[in-house]
């Protein structure tokens, strides 16, 4: 319940479910609390006529999901308390734009897309607390616990935390050579890393993988690239289509290591040594950690809210507790396309989601719908394109010509799956028509789809496959 | 602003992305490309019938490459339709992914290029080349509310929705 | 950007950024369409293109090919100074001259020419270009000459041939009051759009559409109620037959037959003798479907026909078989009906307006006495009796020949000898030739064998007159200055009259004097039309008023006055030729070495002939010269999209795409013509012509189809 006072104050008076303590938020209009002031058992009920009720709302994590839900919120909100806690104080990055930040391709300010902190401040009206990591959230009582046990209760609070790099147990990593690739400041830290650098070792032949091999081979750095998997892209290509892959790699100079698992790393100080599951070894002066990433959802009390990969959503963006939001990175959604839930991080889906779960907060209706598992990479000239679950079952199709090639998984006279090598022109009409065909399985794929992928040199046969036999 | 394509009108003679061309300096012997590609569908692929399609930037009401883009070149304009600036563009292809009717291209330096719906023509009054040009008035972009009352019964927003 | 930056880039019209819209025509296609164009210039170039809004043609819009002007009047091998041949004929060596020195040449070897071989031995030839022809054909026949030609040798006159041996005079489609039309090889949203929009029209107001054509085209299966695949060549049997069915039915009207039509019993008897399981045969139309049509036709009236003036007259029975078609509108009482087929006076220039400038009595009431003598008139005499033009399907002929007569020189605007059948062999004859002057806008492979290379201009750059249906006219003025030192072709030939000694005031008064003595009658006026910014109406007095039948009730212009189905004119040419509209296959039916029907030219939307085919926008859309062909051929030969494929025929071979379509039947072939790489006039007979019109069979050859492997191997 909230009080307002004037037109330039605003009075936020809630209770923070300690017995008879009430705290009383002094804000300016613009959202920004300048004063808090805590006061003892003095009201046991209110009674005024000038009762506005502005609610509020906190947003944990400030990525593009953070960023999005904020003002989603914002905009079908105009009063509303908007708390974001952030464990850094940069501006919303693209966690995608680190290695072209290291590449060069980029300067700093790029990463941050959404604008600098200050200007989101004031275009959002939001509070944005730096350097103030959630501890610990009580779900149900929708209090944040922050450093030092402080708590702070809000009417809605959206988890959108994202997701950080993993790096494997590996007993007595080194201190010194070893990166990640996630975060705006891992991109600093390599980035500074790179001058003189000879040679490096990057585990995981994944999207994140890739890009990193592509920036150092144009350093002229003798990389190699290691994977526990015996392909490329293990997670997202067909053997065969890996196996162009890595053919093209190898001869663009890159060393691969695939099947071989980093099992340790020494550092004679002058150089580091990795030594792998094969029995191989070599010699880097720095290594690179790209095998994965993990949602940054410590603080969530996994008895309390229902957490798979991620904390599971509806398709509202609601977690399992009311008035808890998750979007973006951190969460998982049940996606009817696939009737399944996925945990898919990706920028656009962020963006989505975060648009979601504040509009349902703000009452508008919003859904989000789901979605495939899906990946385009562009590095070295190539172009990779991976969509739905290459391990599912199903028969494989495989077609190339015209200086490119697709291969498939068809089950139900539907596309389960497919890779597409160096056309990103049809690779959104092509995930689009499998989104289609999620949606209303009884429809063929869309007309101009069926076009595109025809006039891209694509056989009848097999469009037919792919679920284009048209009506 | 609605773009759509009556598609019981289309002949796909191309004279859309020769518009385009026009109005965009658009050099194919540069190994350049129109923003709008024009094609018929053979029956074995369209149940028996031939379609005849001009397909380019459909400026979706919820613009799935706006969100999809990394370093945030793309919005909507006031008009409604969407536009971009390239500047920071890193050519990594998420649009195209985002794309259900593969509008995005990509320059030889890299950057995406797109229909921009001729924002600027329109916002002056004027029509986009591509919907001035259709000989068989198969091309369309109109105001909402015009739209709803022209909507074609073959309409490739229609067919295409997700 | 700054948003006047932004103006600019989005080209908007206005003072601060500096672009003018300029009102010009689009001369791109035949004369039936140029449509009006808002030319967006700026520093005296065109930056942009768009169609002319509330200009009668075209109200805004454009075709594919129109679309294509900016980058047609830019091309990178415009001329833009008059040339000579320095090196050897055809080696591409010239050296740029003045204009001046040009004419003086020209002159110096025309009357030289004169002297020497006579004046006939000179002819003055038109290529697609159309509108300065009236004053070229004059020129001609003031030089002394009789050989005045054109492109037309191969297109739309054998169509007007057709009505003109029936009837006296073209006729157009009247689809106001028609219920039924009959669109016979009348394909039209890649030629003429607004005839294709004009068939949804009328399907909207409830009309019925019959559309013959072997091809599925959009009008087939969007607006055809029936559609007739009739094999290429064996119209004219189909036609027959459907009279017959027609007759026997007792559809026919008797009443306006015995009071208009001469000849009627013995095409009665004719038609009746046509066998419907025959036809069947012989056209791939099912029984069923001729009967159909024959009802649909013989009950549903007023009914109006359109046969294209480039389908059934590139076949080489194609005069016969468009009679055979028209009859239809005869037997039915429709010709001159209401609803039915109006006969046509041109207003100018090929164009239908509903007044009359005279144009063609103006270029050749000055014509010698020895008229008859013209280049194939004699080989082909209906040409002759009714087209006051030479047929120059037999001018390589008699250029190699010198029989009856030399022609020894060739003033052409806009020759491309790859319009021609076999078409090494009208090169070779231009090759031979004493002098050739070549006047265009391109340094085409025609032009790189001219003597003297004359540059001349596009429709932007120059004034020109233009009339429209409905009773408007227009006289658009340049757009831009000519590129480079180019000139019209209007006055190339006013320049050239005078350095040739010509005495005719209209010739040496130039363009703009003789529109104005022409349209002087009309009541319009040169000055207030240039001024007004679209087309203006010509006076009331002056448009025809057409009367029910009235035509025919005065009495046509033939033998009898009356419809000829039977043709006294034919019956006087000699027994060689059947003055009924008998069907006779065409010259050169597929065989078993050639098994497929080939047809050249047929219409892609990004061509006109060879126009477009160096302009990168055009080509862009279809990049390389492609057949199409039944995917069911394709797959039996185990031809796929893109191979290339071997067109090849007892008179040439071309390489192509395949490009496989269910547009095309089965076993037929599609090709554009005039591509330099693939030139598919390569596969034509040069004798393979219409006896009558002496035109071409560019849609009646046959070819072998050859799967190649890459590198050009056969497979």
């Amino acid at each position: 319940m909230q009080y307002r006072f004037s037109n330039s104050f605003k009075y936020g008076i809630y209770a923070q479910n300690i017995p008879h303590t009430f705290a009383v938020n002094i804000y300016f209009r613009d959202s920004t609390c300048i004063y808090t002031i805590y006061v003892l058992g003095l009201f046991k009920h209110t009674n005024t006529t000038e009762v506005v009720d502005i609610k509020s709302a906190a947003v944990i994590g400030f990525g593009c999901a953070g960023f999005s839900a904020a003002r989603a919120l914002r905009q079908a909100e105009p009063e509303r308390v908007i708390d974001i806690y952030s464990d850094t104080a940069e501006a919303p990055y693209n966690p995608m734009l680190t290695t072209y930040y290291v590449s060069g391709k980029i300067d700093e300010s790029t990463m941050f897309p959404l604008g600098d902190l200050e200007t989101i401040k004031k275009e959002l009206r939001v509070n944005i607390l730096c350097g103030t990591p959630v501890k610990r959230l009580r779900a149900r009582e929708r209090v944040l616990e922050l450093d030092g046990g402080r708590g702070r209760q809000y009417d809605d609070i959206i988890i959108a935390t994202g997701a950080g790099a993993v790096i494997p147990p590996i007993k007595n990593l080194p201190e010194r050579g070893i990166y990640t690739m996630r975060t705006a400041s891992d991109a600093r830290r390599l980035e500074r890393a790179l001058n003189g650098v000879k040679s490096a070792v990057v585990v995981g032949a994944q999207m994140v993988g890739i890009k990193v091999v592509e920036l150092l081979v144009k350093r002229g750095i003798r990389t190699v690239l290691c994977d526990m998997e015996r392909q490329m892209f293990p997670a997202s290509a067909y053997e065969r289509t890996a196996a162009v892959i890595a053919g093209r790699l190898e001869r663009a100079g890159v060393e691969l290591r695939l099947g071989a698992a980093i099992t340790g790393v020494s550092d004679s100080g002058k150089v580091l040594s990795a030594s792998f599951s094969d029995g191989s070894e070599t010699s880097a002066d720095l290594i690179v950690f790209c095998s994965g990433i993990r949602p940054n959802i410590a603080f969530v009390d996994r008895e309390e809210i229902d957490v798979g990969v991620g904390i599971k959503t509806d398709l509202h963006m609601r977690a399992s507790v009311p008035h808890i939001y998750a979007a973006g990175d951190c969460c998982e959604t049940y996606s009817p396309l696939t009737g399944k839930n996925a945990y898919i991080g990706l920028w656009a889906n962020s963006a989505m989601q975060g648009r979601v779960a504040g509009n349902t907060i703000a009452g508008v209706q919003d859904e989000y719908h789901g979605n495939l598992i899906h990946n385009i990479t562009h590095y070295m000239d190539t172009d990779f394109i991976s969509v739905g679950d290459v391990r599912s079952e199903g028969e494989r199709v495989f077609w190339q010509g015209h200086g490119w090639q697709l291969e498939a998984t068809v089950s139900d006279g539907k596309i389960a799956a497919l890779n597409i090598l160096d056309n990103a022109g049809v690779s959104g009409p092509v995930k689009n028509a499998l989104l289609h065909r999620a949606a209303h399985p009884e429809q063929p794929m869309s007309v101009h789809a069926r076009l595109l992928l025809s006039s891209a040199g694509v056989p009848d046969a097999i469009i037919k496959k792919l679920g284009g036999e048209g009506a | 602003m609605i773009f759509d394509l009556d598609m019981d009108k289309c002949v796909a003679c191309g004279a859309c992305a020769i518009a385009c061309m026009d109005q965009n300096d658009t050099a194919p012997e540069k190994g350049e490309v129109p923003f709008r590609r024009v094609g018929t569908l053979e029956p074995s692929l369209g149940g028996g019938k031939f379609s005849w399609l001009s397909i380019s930037c459909m400026h979706c009401m919820d613009a799935p490459c706006i969100p999809a883009c990394p370093v945030c070149c793309l919005s909507k304009d006031e008009n409604g339709l969407t536009v971009y600036d390239n500047t920071l563009c890193i050519g990594c292809r998420s649009c195209a992914m985002a794309c259900p009717y593969g509008a995005p291209t990509y320059r030889a330096d890299g950057r995406m290029e797109k229909c921009s719906g001729c924002a600027e023509r329109i916002k002056y009054g004027y029509e986009p080349a591509c919907v001035r040009v259709c000989p068989t008035g198969a091309l369309l972009c109109l105001p909402e509310d015009e739209y709803e009352r022209v909507k074609p019964a073959a309409s490739l927003r229609d067919a295409s929705a997700v | 950007m700054t948003e006047l930056e932004a103006k600019i880039k989005a080209k908007i019209p206005g003072p601060d950024t500096g672009i003018e819209v300029k009102r010009t025509m689009c001369d791109m296609c035949t004369p039936l369409c140029h449509c009006g164009i808002d030319a967006y210039v700026k520093d005296g170039r065109v930056v942009k293109i768009e169609g002319t809004k509330g200009h009668p043609m075209n109200n805004g819009v454009l075709c594919t090919k129109g679309a294509n002007n900016r980058a047609y009047i830019y091309r990178s091998d415009r001329l833009t100074t008059p040339l000579r041949r320095t090196g050897k004929r055809g080696s591409g060596k010239f050296e740029p001259i003045g204009w001046d020195e040009a004419y003086d040449e020209i002159a110096k070897n025309l009357l030289a020419a004169r002297e020497r071989d006579g004046a006939n031995s000179v002819m003055f030839y038109s290529g697609y270009g159309k509108w300065y022809r009236f004053m070229l054909q004059r020129m001609a026949h003031e030089f002394g000459s009789v050989n005045y030609g054109a492109e037309s040798s191969t297109c739309f006159p054998a169509n007007r041939m057709a009505w003109l041996t029936m009837t006296g005079k073209f006729a157009r489609p009247d689809m106001q009051g028609a219920k039924l039309f009959l669109a016979w090889g009348s394909a039209t949203h890649y030629s003429r759009f607004n005839v294709a929009n004009g068939i949804d029209d009328f399907k909207r107001r409830g009309g019925t559409v019959i559309l013959v054509d072997p091809r599925i085209t959009p009008a087939a299966q969007r607006s055809a109620d029936l559609h007739l695949r009739v094999k290429p060549g064996t119209d004219g049997l189909l036609a027959g037959c459907i009279a017959g069915l027609i007759i026997k039915n007792g559809w026919h009207d008797t009443e306006y037959i015995d009071k208009y039509v001469h000849g009627f019993e013995q095409y009665a008897q004719y038609v009746c003798s046509v066998d419907l399981q025959e036809t069947a045969r012989v056209t791939g139309v099912p029984a069923e479907l001729i009967e159909k049509a024959a009802r649909m036709i013989g009950t549903i009236k007023p009914m109006s026909v359109e046969n294209s003036p480039g389908s059934l007259i590139h076949q080489t029975n194609g005069y016969q078989s468009s009679r055979a078609v028209f009859a239809l509108s005869v037997i039915t009482g429709n010709y001159n009906s209401p609803g039915g087929n109006q006969p046509l006076d041109f207003g100018f220039c090929e164009q239908g307006a509903g007044f009359v400038t005279g144009d063609e009595e103006f270029a050749v009431e000055n014509a010698p006495a020895d008229f008859a003598e013209r280049v194939g008139a004699r080989r082909f005499p209906i040409w002759g009796a009714l087209i006051k033009q030479a047929q120059c399907c037999d001018l390589a002929r008699q250029i190699l020949e010198g029989m009856p007569y030399p022609v020894r020189t060739l003033v052409a605007h806009g020759m491309n000898y790859r319009m021609f059948p076999d078409s090494d062999y009208m090169r070779r004859a231009i090759e031979s030739l004493d002098f050739y002057v070549d006047i265009d806008l391109f340094m085409t492979d025609s032009a790189r064998l001219a003597d003297i290379v004359l540059p001349c201009v596009s429709s932007f750059e120059r004034e020109e007159f233009k009339v429209y249906p409905g009773g408007f006219a227009a006289y658009y003025t340049p757009a831009i200055e000519p590129v480079g030192d180019s000139r019209s072709d209007a006055r190339i030939i006013q320049e050239l009259s005078a350095r040739l000694g010509l005495k005719d005031e209209y010739l040496l008064g130039g363009y703009r004097k003789c529109i104005e003595h022409l349209v002087k009658k009309v009541g319009l006026d040169v000055n207030e039309m240039a001024r007004s910014d679209l087309p203006v109406k010509a006076p009331p007095e002056a448009m025809i008023k057409p009367v029910p039948r009235g035509y025919i009730d005065r009495g046509c212009a033939t033998k009898t006055g009356k419809i000829e189905l039977y043709s006294e004119l034919i019956a006087s040419c000699g027994d060689k030729y059947e003055p009924l509209p008998k069907y006779c296959p065409p010259a050169e039916l597929p065989n078993g070495d050639y098994p497929f029907t080939l047809m050249t030219g047929v219409r892609i939307p990004n061509a006109i002939h060879s126009r477009l085919h160096n302009v990168p926008w055009a080509r862009s859309l279809r990049p390389e010269a492609a057949a199409d062909i039944n995917p069911e051929d394709a797959a039996a030969l185990g031809i796929e999209r893109g191979d290339d494929i071997r067109l090849r025929n007892e008179h040439g071979e071309i390489t192509v795409k395949a490009n496989p379509t269910a547009m095309a039947g089965r076993g037929q072939v599609y090709i554009y013509h005039a591509y330099p790489e693939a030139d598919a006039a390569k596969l034509l007979g040069r004798d393979a012509l219409d006896e009558y019109s002496g035109f071409p069979g560019y849609l009646s050859g046959r070819c072998a189809v050859e799967k190649l492997e890459k590198g050009g191997r056969e497979a």
